[in-house]
Protein backbone atom coordinates (compact mmCIF):
# COMPACT_ATOMS: atom_id res chain seq x y z
CA UNK A 1 0.00 0.00 0.00
CA UNK A 2 1.99 2.50 1.51
CA UNK A 3 2.57 5.76 1.18
CA UNK A 4 -0.84 7.31 -0.22
CA UNK A 5 -1.09 8.61 -3.42
CA UNK A 6 -3.76 11.18 -2.70
CA UNK A 7 -4.01 13.19 1.09
CA UNK A 8 -6.32 11.45 3.24
CA UNK A 9 -9.23 14.34 3.62
CA UNK A 10 -12.55 14.56 5.00
CA UNK A 11 -14.33 11.78 3.06
CA UNK A 12 -16.87 12.78 0.90
CA UNK A 13 -20.56 12.26 1.71
CA UNK A 14 -21.27 9.52 -0.95
CA UNK A 15 -18.70 7.23 0.67
CA UNK A 16 -19.54 8.14 4.22
CA UNK A 17 -23.49 7.38 3.31
CA UNK A 18 -21.96 3.61 2.09
CA UNK A 19 -19.99 3.85 5.25
CA UNK A 20 -23.44 4.38 7.56
CA UNK A 21 -25.12 1.84 5.83
CA UNK A 22 -22.58 -1.10 6.32
CA UNK A 23 -22.29 0.18 9.91
CA UNK A 24 -26.29 0.08 9.63
CA UNK A 25 -26.30 -3.80 9.08
CA UNK A 26 -24.65 -4.26 12.54
CA UNK A 27 -27.29 -2.27 14.27
CA UNK A 28 -24.68 1.07 14.97
CA UNK A 29 -24.88 4.14 13.95
CA UNK A 30 -22.16 5.50 12.62
CA UNK A 31 -22.41 9.22 12.04
CA UNK A 32 -23.47 9.60 16.41
CA UNK A 33 -20.58 7.58 16.83
CA UNK A 34 -18.09 9.67 15.31
CA UNK A 35 -19.94 12.38 16.80
CA UNK A 36 -19.41 11.30 20.42
CA UNK A 37 -15.88 10.00 19.94
CA UNK A 38 -14.71 14.02 18.45
CA UNK A 39 -13.36 11.43 15.10
CA UNK A 40 -13.53 12.64 11.25
CA UNK A 41 -13.60 9.73 8.67
CA UNK A 42 -10.61 10.76 6.08
CA UNK A 43 -10.49 9.03 2.61
CA UNK A 44 -6.96 8.90 0.59
CA UNK A 45 -8.07 7.75 -2.77
CA UNK A 46 -5.44 5.22 -4.31
CA UNK A 47 -4.74 5.02 -7.88
CA UNK A 48 -6.98 2.41 -8.78
CA UNK A 49 -10.16 1.94 -7.61
CA UNK A 50 -10.36 2.00 -4.41
CA UNK A 51 -11.13 4.74 -1.67
CA UNK A 52 -8.97 3.76 1.77
CA UNK A 53 -10.87 4.79 4.98
CA UNK A 54 -9.42 6.17 8.18
CA UNK A 55 -10.69 7.10 11.20
CA UNK A 56 -9.06 9.81 13.33
CA UNK A 57 -9.32 12.11 16.08
CA UNK A 58 -10.71 15.12 14.52
CA UNK A 59 -7.58 17.62 16.04
CA UNK A 60 -5.72 15.23 13.85
CA UNK A 61 -7.86 16.18 10.78
CA UNK A 62 -6.82 20.18 11.58
CA UNK A 63 -2.84 19.11 11.72
CA UNK A 64 -3.19 17.40 8.69
CA UNK A 65 -4.82 20.58 6.99
CA UNK A 66 -2.35 23.12 8.60
CA UNK A 67 1.10 21.09 7.64
CA UNK A 68 -0.87 19.66 4.47
CA UNK A 69 2.23 20.80 1.96
CA UNK A 70 4.91 19.25 4.24
CA UNK A 71 2.75 15.88 4.91
CA UNK A 72 1.62 15.87 1.42
CA UNK A 73 4.82 13.50 0.15
CA UNK A 74 5.36 11.55 3.17
CA UNK A 75 2.38 10.97 5.09
CA UNK A 76 1.98 7.05 5.83
CA UNK A 77 -1.44 6.84 7.62
CA UNK A 78 -3.38 8.79 10.24
CA UNK A 79 -5.57 7.63 12.86
CA UNK A 80 -7.26 3.84 12.09
CA UNK A 81 -7.40 2.06 8.70
CA UNK A 82 -11.06 1.06 8.84
CA UNK A 83 -12.48 0.56 5.54
CA UNK A 84 -12.18 0.41 1.16
CA UNK A 85 -14.58 1.24 -0.60
CA UNK A 86 -14.11 0.88 -4.73
CA UNK A 87 -14.69 4.48 -5.93
CA UNK A 88 -17.85 4.07 -6.30
CA UNK A 89 -19.02 3.18 -2.86
CA UNK A 90 -21.14 0.49 -4.12
CA UNK A 91 -18.57 -2.06 -2.38
CA UNK A 92 -17.72 -1.75 1.19
CA UNK A 93 -15.06 -3.88 3.08
CA UNK A 94 -14.57 -3.35 6.79
CA UNK A 95 -11.04 -3.95 8.06
CA UNK A 96 -9.99 -5.22 11.54
CA UNK A 97 -9.79 -1.26 12.33
CA UNK A 98 -13.75 -1.30 11.77
CA UNK A 99 -13.94 -3.82 15.25
CA UNK A 100 -12.66 -0.65 16.70
CA UNK A 101 -15.81 0.98 16.40
CA UNK A 102 -18.11 -1.68 16.66
CA UNK A 103 -16.67 -2.90 20.22
CA UNK A 104 -19.43 -2.41 22.10
CA UNK A 105 -21.94 -1.23 20.00
CA UNK A 106 -23.32 -3.80 17.69
CA UNK A 107 -26.43 -5.78 17.88
CA UNK A 108 -27.09 -7.71 15.03
CA UNK A 109 -24.99 -9.54 12.36
CA UNK A 110 -22.74 -11.00 14.61
CA UNK A 111 -21.99 -15.10 15.45
CA UNK A 112 -21.02 -15.99 19.45
CA UNK A 113 -18.08 -18.73 18.57
CA UNK A 114 -16.83 -20.55 22.23
CA UNK A 115 -14.31 -22.75 23.21
CA UNK A 116 -11.85 -24.00 20.72
CA UNK A 117 -13.50 -22.55 18.03
CA UNK A 118 -11.91 -18.83 19.28
CA UNK A 119 -8.74 -20.53 19.07
CA UNK A 120 -9.15 -21.95 15.57
CA UNK A 121 -10.47 -18.46 14.47
CA UNK A 122 -7.88 -16.47 15.64
CA UNK A 123 -5.57 -19.48 14.06
CA UNK A 124 -6.76 -18.30 10.77
CA UNK A 125 -9.25 -21.23 10.36
CA UNK A 126 -12.78 -21.69 9.83
CA UNK A 127 -15.72 -22.34 12.73
CA UNK A 128 -17.79 -25.81 13.16
CA UNK A 129 -20.91 -25.62 14.24
CA UNK A 130 -19.83 -27.46 17.71
CA UNK A 131 -18.06 -24.06 18.17
CA UNK A 132 -21.36 -21.52 17.48
CA UNK A 133 -22.59 -20.62 20.85
CA UNK A 134 -25.78 -18.18 19.04
CA UNK A 135 -26.13 -16.12 16.09
CA UNK A 136 -27.86 -12.87 15.44
CA UNK A 137 -29.13 -12.50 11.94
CA UNK A 138 -29.18 -9.20 9.83
CA UNK A 139 -32.70 -7.50 9.87
CA UNK A 140 -32.29 -6.30 6.69
CA UNK A 141 -31.81 -8.62 2.68
CA UNK A 142 -29.33 -5.54 1.65
CA UNK A 143 -27.18 -6.18 4.09
CA UNK A 144 -27.23 -10.17 4.03
CA UNK A 145 -23.98 -9.96 1.13
CA UNK A 146 -21.94 -8.01 4.10
CA UNK A 147 -19.25 -10.88 6.91
CA UNK A 148 -20.62 -11.51 9.87
CA UNK A 149 -18.94 -10.08 13.12
CA UNK A 150 -17.06 -12.97 14.77
CA UNK A 151 -17.02 -12.46 18.66
CA UNK A 152 -16.45 -14.64 21.97
CA UNK A 153 -18.45 -14.80 24.27
CA UNK A 154 -17.46 -11.72 26.00
CA UNK A 155 -19.00 -10.21 22.89
CA UNK A 156 -15.95 -8.75 22.13
CA UNK A 157 -15.31 -8.88 18.06
CA UNK A 158 -12.53 -11.58 17.08
CA UNK A 159 -12.95 -10.77 13.12
CA UNK A 160 -15.27 -11.22 10.23
CA UNK A 161 -16.48 -14.61 8.98
CA UNK A 162 -19.23 -15.90 6.71
CA UNK A 163 -21.94 -18.03 7.41
CA UNK A 164 -21.92 -21.46 4.95
CA UNK A 165 -23.19 -24.89 5.04
CA UNK A 166 -20.66 -27.59 4.84
CA UNK A 167 -21.25 -31.03 4.56
CA UNK A 168 -24.98 -30.09 5.93
CA UNK A 169 -23.56 -28.24 9.15
CA UNK A 170 -23.16 -25.01 9.92
CA UNK A 171 -19.75 -23.50 9.65
CA UNK A 172 -18.02 -20.05 9.89
CA UNK A 173 -15.57 -19.08 7.52
CA UNK A 174 -12.79 -17.51 8.30
CA UNK A 175 -12.46 -14.03 6.46
CA UNK A 176 -10.60 -11.90 8.54
CA UNK A 177 -9.17 -12.28 12.75
CA UNK A 178 -7.42 -10.49 14.60
CA UNK A 179 -4.33 -13.07 14.54
CA UNK A 180 -3.46 -11.83 11.56
CA UNK A 181 -1.97 -9.01 13.01
CA UNK A 182 0.89 -11.45 14.14
CA UNK A 183 0.82 -13.53 11.37
CA UNK A 184 1.01 -10.81 8.87
CA UNK A 185 4.38 -10.86 9.34
CA UNK A 186 5.76 -7.22 10.02
CA UNK B 1 15.32 27.09 8.46
CA UNK B 2 17.27 24.97 6.75
CA UNK B 3 20.53 27.05 6.81
CA UNK B 4 19.83 28.17 10.90
CA UNK B 5 19.65 24.35 11.56
CA UNK B 6 23.16 23.40 9.58
CA UNK B 7 24.55 26.72 11.05
CA UNK B 8 23.89 25.06 14.60
CA UNK B 9 25.28 22.05 13.74
CA UNK B 10 28.00 23.13 12.50
CA UNK B 11 28.87 24.63 15.75
CA UNK B 12 27.53 22.07 17.63
CA UNK B 13 29.47 19.25 16.03
CA UNK B 14 32.66 21.91 16.14
CA UNK B 15 32.36 20.48 20.03
CA UNK B 16 32.57 16.69 19.20
CA UNK B 17 36.32 17.11 18.75
CA UNK B 18 36.78 16.00 22.15
CA UNK B 19 36.32 12.38 21.28
CA UNK B 20 39.50 12.60 19.74
CA UNK B 21 40.53 12.98 23.43
CA UNK B 22 38.50 10.52 24.60
CA UNK B 23 39.59 8.04 21.88
CA UNK B 24 43.08 8.28 22.62
CA UNK B 25 42.59 7.41 26.97
CA UNK B 26 39.92 4.32 25.96
CA UNK B 27 42.56 3.03 23.40
CA UNK B 28 45.31 3.80 25.85
CA UNK B 29 43.14 2.03 28.88
CA UNK B 30 42.20 -1.28 26.57
CA UNK B 31 45.97 -1.39 25.47
CA UNK B 32 46.32 -2.83 29.34
CA UNK B 33 46.46 -6.38 29.49
CA UNK B 34 44.61 -7.36 32.71
CA UNK B 35 42.01 -5.32 30.65
CA UNK B 36 42.26 -7.29 27.67
CA UNK B 37 42.25 -10.26 29.76
CA UNK B 38 38.95 -9.32 31.30
CA UNK B 39 37.41 -8.37 27.67
CA UNK B 40 38.47 -11.72 26.65
CA UNK B 41 37.24 -13.23 29.79
CA UNK B 42 33.76 -11.51 28.97
CA UNK B 43 33.25 -12.16 25.37
CA UNK B 44 33.82 -8.11 25.19
CA UNK B 45 35.55 -5.95 23.28
CA UNK B 46 38.27 -4.51 24.93
CA UNK B 47 37.23 -0.80 23.82
CA UNK B 48 33.85 -1.48 26.20
CA UNK B 49 35.60 -2.38 28.76
CA UNK B 50 37.97 0.48 29.19
CA UNK B 51 35.15 2.46 28.59
CA UNK B 52 33.04 1.17 31.88
CA UNK B 53 35.66 1.39 33.50
CA UNK B 54 36.36 5.09 32.75
CA UNK B 55 33.23 5.09 34.23
CA UNK B 56 33.34 3.45 37.42
CA UNK B 57 36.53 2.79 37.94
CA UNK B 58 36.07 -0.51 39.59
CA UNK B 59 36.63 -3.69 38.07
CA UNK B 60 34.08 -5.41 40.02
CA UNK B 61 31.09 -3.58 38.38
CA UNK B 62 32.43 -3.66 34.77
CA UNK B 63 32.19 -7.53 35.69
CA UNK B 64 28.60 -7.19 37.08
CA UNK B 65 27.29 -4.84 34.37
CA UNK B 66 28.43 -7.28 31.56
CA UNK B 67 27.21 -10.21 33.05
CA UNK B 68 24.21 -9.04 33.85
CA UNK B 69 20.88 -11.05 33.56
CA UNK B 70 17.84 -9.93 31.61
CA UNK B 71 15.04 -8.17 33.21
CA UNK B 72 11.89 -9.83 33.51
CA UNK B 73 9.14 -9.45 30.75
CA UNK B 74 6.77 -6.69 31.40
CA UNK B 75 3.49 -5.68 29.56
CA UNK B 76 1.90 -1.97 29.38
CA UNK B 77 -1.63 -1.88 29.53
CA UNK B 78 -3.46 -0.36 27.13
CA UNK B 79 -5.88 1.38 29.48
CA UNK B 80 -7.93 2.91 26.30
CA UNK B 81 -9.71 -0.61 26.34
CA UNK B 82 -9.62 -1.91 29.99
CA UNK B 83 -8.29 -1.14 33.27
CA UNK B 84 -4.99 -2.98 35.13
CA UNK B 85 -7.41 -4.61 37.91
CA UNK B 86 -9.10 -6.68 34.81
CA UNK B 87 -6.10 -7.47 32.75
CA UNK B 88 -4.86 -9.09 35.64
CA UNK B 89 -7.98 -10.84 36.61
CA UNK B 90 -8.49 -12.18 32.62
CA UNK B 91 -4.55 -13.25 32.78
CA UNK B 92 -4.14 -14.37 36.12
CA UNK B 93 -7.34 -17.11 34.98
CA UNK B 94 -5.35 -18.20 32.15
CA UNK B 95 -2.26 -18.87 34.39
CA UNK B 96 0.14 -15.54 33.49
CA UNK B 97 1.49 -14.87 36.64
CA UNK B 98 1.45 -10.83 36.90
CA UNK B 99 3.43 -8.18 39.61
CA UNK B 100 2.30 -4.97 39.49
CA UNK B 101 4.91 -2.32 38.76
CA UNK B 102 6.24 0.48 41.73
CA UNK B 103 7.34 2.25 39.16
CA UNK B 104 4.40 2.76 36.21
CA UNK B 105 1.15 2.77 37.03
CA UNK B 106 -0.25 0.47 33.96
CA UNK B 107 2.86 -1.61 34.34
CA UNK B 108 2.72 -5.41 34.94
CA UNK B 109 5.71 -7.46 35.13
CA UNK B 110 5.16 -11.73 34.22
CA UNK B 111 6.22 -13.71 36.47
CA UNK B 112 5.25 -16.55 35.12
CA UNK B 113 3.55 -17.34 31.32
CA UNK B 114 2.53 -20.77 30.18
CA UNK B 115 2.37 -19.63 26.72
CA UNK B 116 5.67 -19.68 24.31
CA UNK B 117 4.78 -16.17 23.75
CA UNK B 118 2.61 -13.59 25.35
CA UNK B 119 1.47 -12.44 21.62
CA UNK B 120 -0.34 -15.46 21.73
CA UNK B 121 -2.63 -14.25 24.31
CA UNK B 122 -6.19 -13.18 22.81
CA UNK B 123 -5.86 -10.31 25.25
CA UNK B 124 -2.77 -9.05 23.29
CA UNK B 125 -4.48 -9.58 20.06
CA UNK B 126 -7.77 -7.73 21.36
CA UNK B 127 -5.35 -4.23 21.94
CA UNK B 128 -5.73 -5.02 25.87
CA UNK B 129 -1.78 -4.80 26.39
CA UNK B 130 1.54 -3.85 24.41
CA UNK B 131 4.96 -5.70 25.43
CA UNK B 132 7.10 -2.96 26.35
CA UNK B 133 10.25 -2.85 28.74
CA UNK B 134 9.45 -1.08 31.82
CA UNK B 135 12.44 1.08 32.09
CA UNK B 136 10.92 2.23 28.24
CA UNK B 137 7.70 3.05 30.09
CA UNK B 138 9.39 5.55 32.36
CA UNK B 139 9.95 7.58 28.94
CA UNK B 140 6.38 8.72 28.16
CA UNK B 141 5.60 10.40 31.00
CA UNK B 142 8.69 12.55 31.53
CA UNK B 143 7.16 14.27 28.37
CA UNK B 144 3.84 15.47 30.48
CA UNK B 145 1.65 14.50 27.57
CA UNK B 146 -1.55 15.41 28.68
CA UNK B 147 -1.34 18.73 28.56
CA UNK B 148 0.16 18.44 24.54
CA UNK B 149 -1.42 20.03 21.85
CA UNK B 150 0.88 18.82 19.28
CA UNK B 151 3.13 15.46 19.93
CA UNK B 152 5.96 14.65 17.82
CA UNK B 153 7.58 10.97 18.55
CA UNK B 154 11.05 10.82 16.37
CA UNK B 155 12.58 8.01 15.39
CA UNK B 156 9.61 5.82 16.78
CA UNK B 157 10.18 2.63 15.31
CA UNK B 158 6.69 0.40 15.87
CA UNK B 159 5.61 3.02 17.74
CA UNK B 160 5.78 1.70 21.37
CA UNK B 161 6.24 4.88 22.70
CA UNK B 162 4.06 6.92 20.25
CA UNK B 163 0.77 4.57 21.58
CA UNK B 164 1.99 5.02 24.83
CA UNK B 165 1.84 9.07 24.30
CA UNK B 166 -1.55 8.22 22.61
CA UNK B 167 -2.93 6.21 25.62
CA UNK B 168 -1.81 9.82 28.31
CA UNK B 169 -3.23 11.92 25.84
CA UNK B 170 -6.51 10.37 23.47
CA UNK B 171 -7.07 13.44 21.72
CA UNK B 172 -3.99 15.55 21.10
CA UNK B 173 -2.29 14.51 17.11
CA UNK B 174 0.88 12.49 17.66
CA UNK B 175 3.29 13.22 14.67
CA UNK B 176 5.52 9.57 14.59
CA UNK B 177 8.67 10.15 12.25
CA UNK B 178 10.60 7.04 10.73
CA UNK B 179 12.41 6.39 7.72
CA UNK B 180 11.66 2.65 7.77
CA UNK B 181 8.81 2.06 6.38
CA UNK B 182 8.05 -1.64 7.39
CA UNK B 183 8.39 0.14 11.10
CA UNK B 184 5.79 1.93 9.76
CA UNK B 185 3.62 -0.60 8.92
CA UNK B 186 4.20 -2.08 12.56
CA UNK B 187 3.07 0.82 13.98
CA UNK B 188 0.30 1.47 11.70
CA UNK B 189 -1.22 -2.33 12.64
CA UNK B 190 -0.32 -1.33 16.35
CA UNK B 191 -2.99 1.73 16.36
CA UNK B 192 -5.50 -0.33 14.92
CA UNK B 193 -4.85 -3.09 17.63
CA UNK B 194 -4.44 -1.15 20.11
CA UNK B 195 -7.52 1.56 19.56
CA UNK B 196 -5.36 4.69 18.88
CA UNK B 197 -6.87 7.30 16.97
CA UNK B 198 -4.59 10.15 16.63
CA UNK B 199 -1.43 8.60 15.69
CA UNK B 200 0.15 10.39 12.17
CA UNK B 201 2.39 8.18 10.65
CA UNK B 202 5.15 9.89 8.68
CA UNK B 203 8.03 8.29 6.70
CA UNK B 204 10.72 10.78 6.85
CA UNK B 205 14.49 11.51 8.64
CA UNK B 206 13.53 12.59 11.71
CA UNK B 207 16.67 15.03 11.07
CA UNK B 208 13.62 16.76 9.17
CA UNK B 209 11.03 16.97 12.28
CA UNK B 210 12.35 21.08 12.26
CA UNK B 211 10.23 21.59 8.72
CA UNK B 212 6.91 19.90 10.31
CA UNK B 213 7.13 21.73 13.02
CA UNK B 214 5.94 23.30 15.79
CA UNK B 215 5.71 20.99 18.46
CA UNK B 216 5.01 21.44 22.46
CA UNK B 217 6.58 18.58 22.75
CA UNK B 218 8.89 16.30 21.28
CA UNK B 219 10.09 12.54 22.15
CA UNK B 220 13.61 11.30 20.81
CA UNK B 221 13.92 7.66 21.25
CA UNK B 222 17.36 8.06 19.48
CA UNK B 223 19.03 5.28 17.54
CA UNK B 224 22.26 3.92 19.50
CA UNK B 225 24.32 1.36 20.25
CA UNK B 226 21.54 -0.49 22.69
CA UNK B 227 24.39 -1.33 25.34
CA UNK B 228 21.48 -0.69 27.84
CA UNK B 229 20.09 -3.85 26.16
CA UNK B 230 22.98 -5.89 26.08
CA UNK B 231 21.52 -8.95 28.68
CA UNK B 232 18.75 -9.67 26.16
CA UNK B 233 19.52 -12.27 24.05
CA UNK B 234 21.39 -11.28 20.73
CA UNK B 235 21.84 -8.07 21.75
CA UNK B 236 25.46 -8.39 23.34
CA UNK B 237 27.55 -7.40 20.49
CA UNK B 238 31.14 -6.29 21.08
CA UNK B 239 31.20 -2.59 20.51
CA UNK B 240 34.88 -0.74 19.57
CA UNK B 241 35.05 3.09 20.73
CA UNK B 242 34.67 3.93 16.86
CA UNK B 243 31.48 1.82 16.69
CA UNK B 244 29.94 3.45 19.48
CA UNK B 245 30.86 6.97 18.60
CA UNK B 246 28.82 6.28 14.92
CA UNK B 247 25.96 7.26 16.27
CA UNK B 248 26.57 10.11 18.12
CA UNK B 249 26.75 12.30 15.25
CA UNK B 250 23.60 11.60 14.23
CA UNK B 251 21.77 11.95 17.64
CA UNK B 252 23.43 15.58 17.78
CA UNK B 253 21.61 16.60 14.82
CA UNK B 254 18.52 14.48 15.91
CA UNK B 255 18.69 17.11 18.81
CA UNK B 256 19.14 20.30 17.15
CA UNK B 257 16.60 19.71 14.66
CA UNK B 258 14.28 18.60 17.38
CA UNK B 259 14.91 21.66 19.63
CA UNK B 260 14.32 23.83 16.68
CA UNK B 261 10.83 21.60 16.08
CA UNK B 262 9.80 22.58 19.73
CA UNK B 263 7.66 25.27 20.39
CA UNK B 264 7.95 27.85 23.53
CA UNK B 265 7.34 26.47 26.19
CA UNK B 266 8.14 23.15 25.10
CA UNK B 267 9.49 19.94 26.44
CA UNK B 268 11.80 17.70 24.98
CA UNK B 269 12.40 14.28 26.26
CA UNK B 270 16.04 12.60 25.06
CA UNK B 271 16.20 9.07 25.53
CA UNK B 272 18.31 6.31 24.86
CA UNK B 273 18.35 2.20 25.28
CA UNK B 274 22.32 3.06 25.93
CA UNK B 275 24.46 3.51 28.97
CA UNK B 276 27.25 5.00 26.86
CA UNK B 277 27.95 8.51 28.03
CA UNK B 278 29.25 9.74 24.41
CA UNK B 279 25.93 9.15 23.20
CA UNK B 280 24.01 10.22 26.31
CA UNK B 281 25.38 12.89 28.55
CA UNK B 282 28.09 14.37 25.42
CA UNK B 283 25.70 14.94 22.90
CA UNK B 284 23.63 16.97 25.63
CA UNK B 285 26.28 18.59 26.20
CA UNK B 286 27.18 19.26 22.77
CA UNK B 287 23.89 21.00 21.88
CA UNK B 288 23.46 22.51 25.12
CA UNK B 289 26.41 24.47 24.12
CA UNK B 290 24.80 26.14 21.29
CA UNK B 291 21.07 26.38 22.68
CA UNK B 292 21.49 28.71 25.45
CA UNK B 293 17.86 28.72 26.18
CA UNK B 294 16.87 25.18 27.24
CA UNK B 295 16.80 24.15 30.61
CA UNK B 296 17.65 20.43 31.75
CA UNK B 297 15.22 19.45 34.34
CA UNK B 298 15.89 16.54 36.37
CA UNK B 299 13.50 13.43 35.18
CA UNK B 300 11.07 12.48 38.28
CA UNK B 301 11.65 9.19 38.30
CA UNK B 302 12.43 7.54 41.36
CA UNK B 303 15.08 4.72 40.68
CA UNK B 304 18.33 5.29 38.58
CA UNK B 305 21.25 7.46 39.08
CA UNK B 306 22.29 10.74 38.03
CA UNK B 307 24.62 11.07 34.82
CA UNK B 308 28.19 12.05 34.85
CA UNK B 309 30.40 14.84 35.43
CA UNK B 310 33.48 13.59 34.61
CA UNK B 311 34.50 10.81 32.33
CA UNK B 312 38.56 10.08 31.66
CA UNK B 313 39.53 13.38 29.99
CA UNK B 314 35.92 14.61 29.74
CA UNK B 315 33.97 16.52 32.42
CA UNK B 316 30.40 18.22 31.53
CA UNK B 317 28.43 21.25 33.44
CA UNK B 318 26.26 20.78 36.01
CA UNK B 319 22.84 20.78 34.78
CA UNK B 320 24.19 17.75 32.33
CA UNK B 321 23.76 15.78 35.59
CA UNK B 322 20.48 15.89 35.54
CA UNK B 323 19.23 13.01 34.06
CA UNK B 324 18.41 9.21 34.83
CA UNK B 325 21.12 6.44 34.05
CA UNK B 326 19.27 2.73 34.49
CA UNK B 327 21.35 -0.56 34.91
CA UNK B 328 20.66 -4.03 34.32
CA UNK B 329 22.77 -4.83 37.15
CA UNK B 330 21.69 -2.21 39.17
CA UNK B 331 17.57 -1.55 38.81
CA UNK B 332 16.82 -4.79 37.71
CA UNK B 333 15.86 -2.77 33.99
CA UNK B 334 16.83 -2.27 30.76
CA UNK B 335 19.67 0.50 30.88
CA UNK B 336 18.24 3.59 29.62
CA UNK B 337 19.31 7.02 29.93
CA UNK B 338 16.88 9.55 30.09
CA UNK B 339 16.95 13.50 29.63
CA UNK B 340 14.28 15.76 30.22
CA UNK B 341 14.74 19.32 28.25
CA UNK B 342 12.28 22.79 28.60
CA UNK B 343 12.52 25.14 25.82
CA UNK B 344 12.08 29.23 27.59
Amino acid sequence: MLLLSKFPKPCPYHVVEALAKAFSCYGMNLLKTIKEENIELLCAFTPKYYVEVFAAKNRVHELLAQRYEVLLETLFSAGIHIARLTREGHRVILLLGALELLRGRFSRGYVVIKGKGVKAFLYGRDVLQESIECMEPFDSSECLGNPVLVCDEKKEPLGWGRVAKKGGRLTILNVLDLGWYLRCGV
Amino acid sequence: MASHYNTLLRLAKKHLEVLKKLRVAVKELASKSELQALAKKLGVHADQVARYYLLWGDEDEVVRFFQAKPPPKSIRVNTLKTSVDELVERLSRKGVKLRRSDLVPYGLIVEECPYTSLAALHEYLKGMFHIQGLASMLVVPQLEPEKAEVVADLCCGAGGKSTQIAQHNPSSPVLAMDCNERKLLALKLHASRLGVYNVVAVKDDARRVYVYGPFDRVLIDAPCTGEGLRPFPGKAKPRSFEDVVSRVELQVELLVSALLALSRPGILVYATCSTAVEENELVISTVLKVFKNVEVVEPSIPVGERCIAEYGPLSFEGEVELCRRLYPHKQGLEGFTIYKLVLQ
